[in-house]
């Protein structure tokens, strides 16, 4: 991303263009051993209250966070009141008992498929909206503002078009979710604002295709030159002549990692280019972000992890999460326009947790 | 009496003002930018629970709005926090936070009970949730499969209609007064190449199906009717259901446990259910294993030396296909059918 630089002065509003604009880190000050503490309490706590207190974990857990991400001496805040969190899961699971058990007759399954889908752009705002007004920094609350039609819009004609295009229009999709996600969010009264390239969207998605048939092509042609016949002989001890079981699995198991490979590097690339592209792009009045990730360093970062929570049977959770979190804000900086105290708060009202809570345990990943 | 420094926020706008902030018995007085305190009554700040090391938070309506004071001086916060008798319980969980021993009480204590909760708890109780569904419901699902496994995996059986008819009648004769609601169903398809593999399987409905492979492996009737017996434990112990309802129990609990799941981490986590399941459904073979048995005992068809033998003769089937002990070990790492040697030393016990 050597062109950073270029495309924010190449896409700075008219209005605001004598403004300079100054780089202001963000820090993260939590530390592995302290998060390890809360989280197992959390753990213990959410055991033994079976499950209740999971709610308040969450919270606990989420204020830890916000609290120690720091940026121009100021910290975030997440103010959600836990008991409204833990009626949005209990209400959210009811609703996924129902469907679980409505699998068993396909009328009703599918009926209620439907209503999920209609329901999915209120679910996807009110869980944005849920997250973002909890949120807040130097006592300015964020919010989201999305309206149902441009949600629908977003979250499900397009995906629709992407696939009746046999996803030509994929990137085009990907887009108009990540626009309408910045775009309707706010900090106070303040509108942020992103406009993606499309071109570069499609590079992106092109490149990471590509790597993936690269290396399985690369793979593929590695394999087929190691004689699999020797390979298994060396395993069992004795040749035996007729049986080729163990090479036909061999040649499949070795295929299957390369393609596992392939997708795993091109996930890495896309994942590395696309929030590059969407933090780069994104403005808050005058100020911009410049997003700094790398393949490598978001590679190893997310390799090590895995390797800790496989060696410590997950007990490296709280570690991990340190980890992430001060790898995304040493990546991330706000381009600063100086003019911090001119953002002001929006009427304030109260936002339910119930879609956010349906959100998450439909795993909507949003 | 204790005072901070800190920030004075409005709460409507986002300049922010040092100021200063003392607090005696009932009253608060809050110096902003050097100027004239502010005095407020304690009762209407709301201090935040303190986590870790992040900076405290008061706050309290002022003009419409809620303005706060933020502080990064966390002892004289949290010192007058407890002083002030308020929030006991946040300090209780702030006790476990900060005493090792606490956390290490925490962490062995969370280690068995989830131990337990996994090897006990959602076995049991999924069980009991199985048997609370009505096996109606069943049908559509079981019928689905059925359907599905016609077009995917079987051809017609070639058993003759007479034959058919025979171990149906046998196998109904058998299974009558065993503790199942539905009709036992008994079908007969071909499997594999030339439609001679031999399998048999349960479906949750209690449609049982077997092979004309397994038909031809067995030396008379009494050893299929062993297998078919092995086959209604599974129905009758509502085994498919409970395997559902476990991995539903699995997933949710681990989700709420370990707080959102994104990415990698859920492949894992969906990974280790797998894994999970695998292990208990060692335990279902076991079960259905001597329910047959006694099944074949109690309606004098034979004794356990039928299942025996046809475990045995099945091992000889697939293991015409895997002769080399490299190879077995690894397909039989991840089988969950438990080792043939380990089912017939506890089916002669």
């Amino acid at each position: 991303m050597s062109e950073i630089s270029t495309d924010i002065s190449a896409s700075a509003p008219a209005t605001d263009s004598a403004q300079p604009l100054t780089e202001k880190p963000f820090v993260f000050h939590g530390e592995g051993f302290e998060y390890f503490k809360i989280w197992i309490v959390n753990i213990f706590l959410t055991i033994i209250t079976l499950g209740i207190y999971s709610a308040w974990a969450l919270v606990r857990s989420k204020r830890y966070f916000y609290g120690n991400t720091e940026i121009m001496g100021a910290r975030f805040e997440y103010h959600a009141k836990p008991l409204s969190i833990l009626i949005g899961r209990i209400i959210a699971i009811i609703l996924l008992i129902i469907f679980s058990v409505s699998a068993a007759v396909p009328l009703i399954n599918g009926v209620l498929l439907l209503v999920f889908y209609a329901a999915l752009p209120w679910i996807i705002n009110k869980s944005l909206r849920f997250n973002a007004y909890n949120s807040s920094y130097r006592n300015i609350r964020f919010n989201f503002e999305g309206t149902y039609f441009r949600a629908f819009m977003a979250f499900i004609v397009w995906p629709l078009l992407s696939i009746i295009s046999l996803f030509i229009l994929l990137p085009i999709a990907t887009k108009k979710q990540q626009e309408y996600i910045v775009r309707n969010s706010l900090y106070g009264k303040t509108h942020f604002d992103m406009i993606l390239p499309t071109g570069k969207v499609y590079k992106i998605t092109f490149i990471s295709i590509a790597i993936t048939i690269v290396i399985a092509l690369l793979a593929y042609m590695l394999t087929s030159q190691i004689d699999m016949g020797e390979f298994s002989e060396s395993l069992s001890g004795n040749g035996i002549e007729n049986d080729n079981s163990i090479e036909i699995m061999l040649a499949i198991y070795a295929g299957l990692m390369a393609f596992y490979v392939g997708i795993i590097v091109s996930y890495f690339y896309y994942f590395v280019a696309m929030t590059n592209l969407v933090y780069n792009h994104m403005q808050l009045s005058g100020n911009k972000f410049k997003s700094t990730m790398t393949i490598s360093s978001y590679a190893g970062l997310v390799l090590l992890n895995i390797l800790l929570l496989i060696v410590t049977i997950g007990l490296a959770t709280p570690w991990l999460r340190v980890r992430n979190a001060r790898y995304k804000a040493r990546k991330l900086t706000l381009m600063s326009d100086g003019r911090t105290d001119e953002f002001v708060q929006a009427e304030t009202s109260d936002v339910s947790a119930l879609g956010s809570q349906i959100g998450d345990v439909f795993e909507l990943g949003i | 009496m204790v005072q901070m420094d800190g920030i004075y926020y409005d709460g409507q706008s986002a300049v922010a003002h040092p100021a200063i902030l003392m607090l005696t018995e009932g009253i608060a007085t809050i110096a902003i930018d050097g100027g004239n305190p502010k005095i407020l009554t304690l009762n209407v700040l709301e201090f935040s629970d303190p986590v870790g090391k992040i900076t405290r938070n008061i706050s309290w309506v002022e003009d419409g709005a809620m303005a706060s004071f933020q502080t990064n001086d966390i002892a004289a916060f949290d010192q007058w926090l407890k002083s002030s008798n308020g929030k006991k319980t946040i300090f209780f969980i702030d006790f476990l936070e900060k005493h090792m021993l606490a956390v290490i009480a925490a962490l062995l204590a969370s280690l068995v009970l989830i131990y337990g909760f996994v090897a006990y708890g959602v076995p049991a109780a999924s069980r009991v949730i199985a048997h609370q569904i009505p096996p109606y419901i069943y049908k559509f699902t079981t019928d689905h499969t059925l359907a599905l496994l016609d077009k995917t995996l079987f051809d017609p059986s070639t058993i003759s209609e007479a034959k058919q008819a025979r171990i149906r009648l046998a196998f109904l004769n058998m299974t009558k007064n065993t503790d199942w609601p539905n009709q036992f169903d008994l079908q007969f398809r071909a499997m594999g190449a030339g439609g001679d593999m031999p399998n048999a399987m349960a479906l949750p409905s209690g449609v049982v199906i077997v092979t004309d492979g397994l038909v031809k492996l067995a030396e008379n009737d009494e050893e299929i009717l062993a297998v078919l017996a092995h086959e209604a434990g599974h129905i009758v112990h509502r085994h498919g259901i409970t395997a559902i309802v476990q991995a539903s129990i699995l997933t949710v609990s681990v989700t709420f446990i370990t707080g959102e799941l994104s990415g990698l981490s859920e492949m894992l986590i969906s990974n280790s259910v797998v894994l999970t399941q695998m292990s208990y459904s060692r335990d279902l073979e076991k079960q259905a294993d001597l329910f047959g048995k006694d099944l074949v005992i109690e309606t004098g068809v034979g004794d356990a030396h039928l299942l025996v033998n046809m475990l045995k003769k099945m091992e000889n089937y697939y293991g015409q296909y895997s002769d080399d002990t490299a190879d077995k070990g690894l397909s039989d790492y991840f089988s969950s059918h438990p080792m043939t040697q380990e089912r017939v030393k506890y089916l002669l016990e």
